[in-house]
């Protein structure tokens, strides 16, 4: 991002000290100027403007692409933005981007504000900054250098892996409240908590079977369908050892898979409990699957193939489904089974009664290293295997989606009720 | 002209991309005097001025300023103590007018008071009001923006000031009063001038030697008189040709340089050439509707001082006396 911001910078100024009046140069070169006097008192005034409109557009820029760090977990406003789409929250989504705007908009005028003092005065803020940003990135190195071990859990963008970080936390902490566990959560996306885990960042984060072996260790030839939870989970667990010598811990209870989603009323009207039940209604159903389900073998592919349904159906965004099917622009969506959105706006999860989906269930992913270093805390989180099912994760959702509770507590509450946790 | 010059250059040749600009030419600048070079564009007035400066680096022969050899090591010194008008006028954007006439005097180390001083002086003398010291130069003319231009290369009094066809881009009722402006406070400071101009007229005015240039080389440099009266070559002649009688008006126009610093005697001779024609009148209109007071100079020295209604009423009596043949 640094390297991102230099180059308007760099351009500018090299610009605004290139074009400079030849004359003007030439004129304080026969003046008797020495080279440092012509560059002080001549060209960086005169450039002084363009440079500073080259110090604007970086930091605009850099606000701007600093809200895409939050796909990599770095945090920032953008977190925000990512949330609030994730949520279909646009009061999230508007605060991310509204307060960039108005970060870019008060640097900018800050900037222009520097741009108007004397030199003297602009000499001293920029070695005032300076100095502050040298501290800031040293200081909290020199600091860590001389903390104690800290134990790094993660999760990706949601409330769901928030909810289980926080469980993995507060079961960590029962067993001895003296380690120091750093949460992060809203980490990033799938492939980036990956690497992290493998370059050491983070020591622990959830990870669900069945992405284990479709997108990290994709396998064309295995065969996923008709595999049990089980042989799905042991499959990854070994692949995982073999190939990145990562321990996979005891998946939960729940399978986050695809489901078919359809409104409660209209499941009534037609008796609906399973996708197989949709045969009756084929060809005159009115879908709005996402491009990537439509894309999936284990998608639209596999519905059409094993069940012999029939849609005529609307690409939508993933975000833009549950809006789509509140409003009856579609009668049956595709979804996750834990997402918050069915039990919000009273959907049902339609049965996959053939096995279409695979199963993806979460368990704690870590290096075998950290799991041989720590056998305390696998035993620990291992105590959560076979617990959480898809409602009370669905339930754990909402009450973080819409009711707005805090990931931390909802967690707390599910372990002291089914007394995981002291209370 | 006794003294050592100024500037010496000796046998000096300059070429830009092997083609000669400046071949074999010799000319040496006496403390206090105005010399013109005047030429053609592309004569290699610019170059003489250019290399005199240390921008441009001569094929061969040597320069002397103040007498030191310009070398890289003499080059900041000879360059501090030199003023140097552009035609550009280029004042520094960034700088009020105060910034610019103080940015020489500092960087010299000169005395505060002194360039404050210095600054009030050359201020009341190019009639320009204080309250522009606070102004930058685009809220000036460009006429006042020159004069202030005149004003810098004199700020740190230096002895010896390149003018580059400094008047050149300007109206002719603003150059005139620029040459006025420079005559006078030439006067007063006494220094050496180095002027460029392809402008007979202006030569004529404001040169006490002028120096003929062509091909890059001096092809007569003599006083205005001789010039005109004796042309060494018949280049000289057709240049200066045409309006003869009206150079000659010239030569004594410049000689009734602006009186201002001292006290003014009444008129008592005046050269019978002044008066050869109307043109003169045309010439000295402005002085003489501003009724400003003249100093009338034969040989260098100042012979009297007459007013704008002297002229006119000795015009008057000049007609009569036609008139009466």
């Amino acid at each position: 991002m640094v390297l991102y911001g230099i180059l308007p910078i760099y351009s500018n100024t090299y610009t605004a000290l290139t074009t400079i009046d030849p004359n003007l140069t030439e004129a304080a070169e026969v003046f008797g100027l020495t080279k440092r006097q012509r560059l002080l008192r001549i060209e960086l005034p005169l450039a002084k403007d363009n440079i500073l409109t080259g110090i604007k557009t970086a930091t605009v820029l850099i606000i701007g692409t600093a809200t895409l760090a939050a796909l990599i977990g770095a945090g920032g406003l953008g977190t925000f933005i990512l949330l609030g789409i994730d949520r279909s929250n646009s009061v999230l989504t508007l605060t991310g981007a509204v307060g960039s705007a108005l970060l870019a908009v008060g640097f900018s005028w800050l900037i222009t504000r520097f741009g108007r003092l004397k030199a003297k005065s602009m000499l001293a803020v920029g070695g005032g900054i300076l100095l502050l940003l040298l501290i800031g990135t040293v200081g909290p190195k020199v600091y860590t250098a001389t903390q104690p071990e800290k134990i790094v859990i993660a999760g990706k963008l949601g409330s769901e892996p928030d909810i289980l970080i926080n469980m993995y936390k507060d079961l960590i902490k029962a067993d001895n409240s003296n380690v120091a566990i750093s949460l992060k959560p809203n980490f990033g996306k799938t492939s980036f908590l990956f690497s992290a885990l493998k370059s050491r960042q983070i020591d622990i984060y959830p990870e669900f079977t069945g992405t284990v072996l479709e997108d990290l260790i994709p396998n064309s030839h295995r065969q996923l369908q008709n595999k049990s939870a089980n042989q799905i989970y042991q499959q990854a667990k070994t692949e995982l050892a073999a190939k990145y010598n990562l321990r996979y811990l005891a998946p939960l209870n729940y399978n986050n898979t695809y489901t078919i989603v359809t409104t409660r009323t209209f499941a009534r009207q037609h008796q609906l409990q399973t996708i197989s039940d949709l045969k009756k209604l084929s060809g005159r159903l009115h879908s709005g699957f996402d491009l990537e389900f439509m894309s999936r073998n284990d998608g639209y592919k596999g519905l059409v193939k094993k069940y012999g349904l029939r849609f005529r159906n609307t690409d939508l965004d993933p975000d833009l489904r549950y809006q789509a099917i509140r409003r009856g622009q579609v009668q049956i969506i595709d979804g996750y089974a834990t997402d918050s959105q069915i039990r919000q706006y009273h959907l049902v999860a339609l049965k996959d009664d053939q096995h279409l989906f695979p199963t993806y269930q979460g368990a704690p992913l870590m290096t075998a290293k950290f799991a041989r270093q720590h056998p305390t805390i696998t035993k620990q989180l291992n105590r959560l295997a076979g617990k959480i099912t898809a409602n009370q994760m669905r339930e754990m959702n909402y009450q973080v989606n819409v009711k707005n509770m805090s990931a931390a507590k909802v967690a707390k509450a599910y372990l002291q009720h089914h007394h995981l946790l002291r209370k | 002209m006794s003294n050592s010059p100024i500037i010496q250059l000796s046998n000096l040749s300059v070429a830009y991309d092997h083609q000669t600009a400046i071949n074999n030419l010799s000319l040496s600048v006496y403390p206090h005097e105005i010399v013109v070079l005047v030429g053609e564009s592309g004569g290699g007035k610019t170059t003489i001025l250019r290399s005199i400066s240390g921008l441009v680096t001569p094929a061969s022969g040597h320069i002397t300023v103040n007498g030191l050899p310009l070398n890289a090591r003499n080059l900041r010194q000879i360059r501090l103590n030199m003023g140097y008008v552009l035609q550009q006028i280029s004042l520094f954007p960034n700088m009020t007018i105060k910034q610019n006439l103080t940015l020489l005097p500092e960087i010299k180390h000169q005395s505060k008071t002194l360039t404050n001083q210095t600054i009030r002086s050359l201020m009341a003398a190019a009639k320009l009001p204080m309250d522009y010291l606070t102004k930058y130069p685009n809220e000036l003319s460009g006429g006042e923006q020159q004069r202030v231009g005149i004003l810098r290369a004199f700020g740190t009094r230096p002895a010896l000031i390149l003018m580059d066809e400094p008047f050149s881009a300007l109206d002719p009722v603003s150059r005139d009063q620029l040459q006025d402006l420079t005559l006078a406070i030439h006067q007063k400071f006494n220094n050496t001038i180095l002027f460029i101009t392809h402008d007979m007229n202006e030569a004529l005015k404001m040169g006490q030697r002028i120096g003929v240039v062509k091909d890059g080389q001096i092809l007569q440099l003599d006083t205005p008189d001789n010039i005109v009266r004796h042309p060494a070559t018949p280049y000289v002649r057709t240049l200066f040709s045409g309006s003869e009688a009206r150079k000659i008006e010239n030569i004594y126009i410049r000689r009734l340089i602006l009186a201002g610093y001292g006290q003014p005697t009444p008129f008592k001779d005046l050269p019978i050439e002044l008066v050869a024609g109307d043109q003169i009148l045309g010439n000295c209109y402005h002085i003489l509707a501003q009724n400003r007071q003249l100093a009338v100079q034969q040989n260098q020295k100042t012979i009297g001082y007459l007013n704008g209604q002297s002229i006119l009423n000795f015009l008057a009596a000049k007609q009569a006396h036609q008139s009466n043949k």
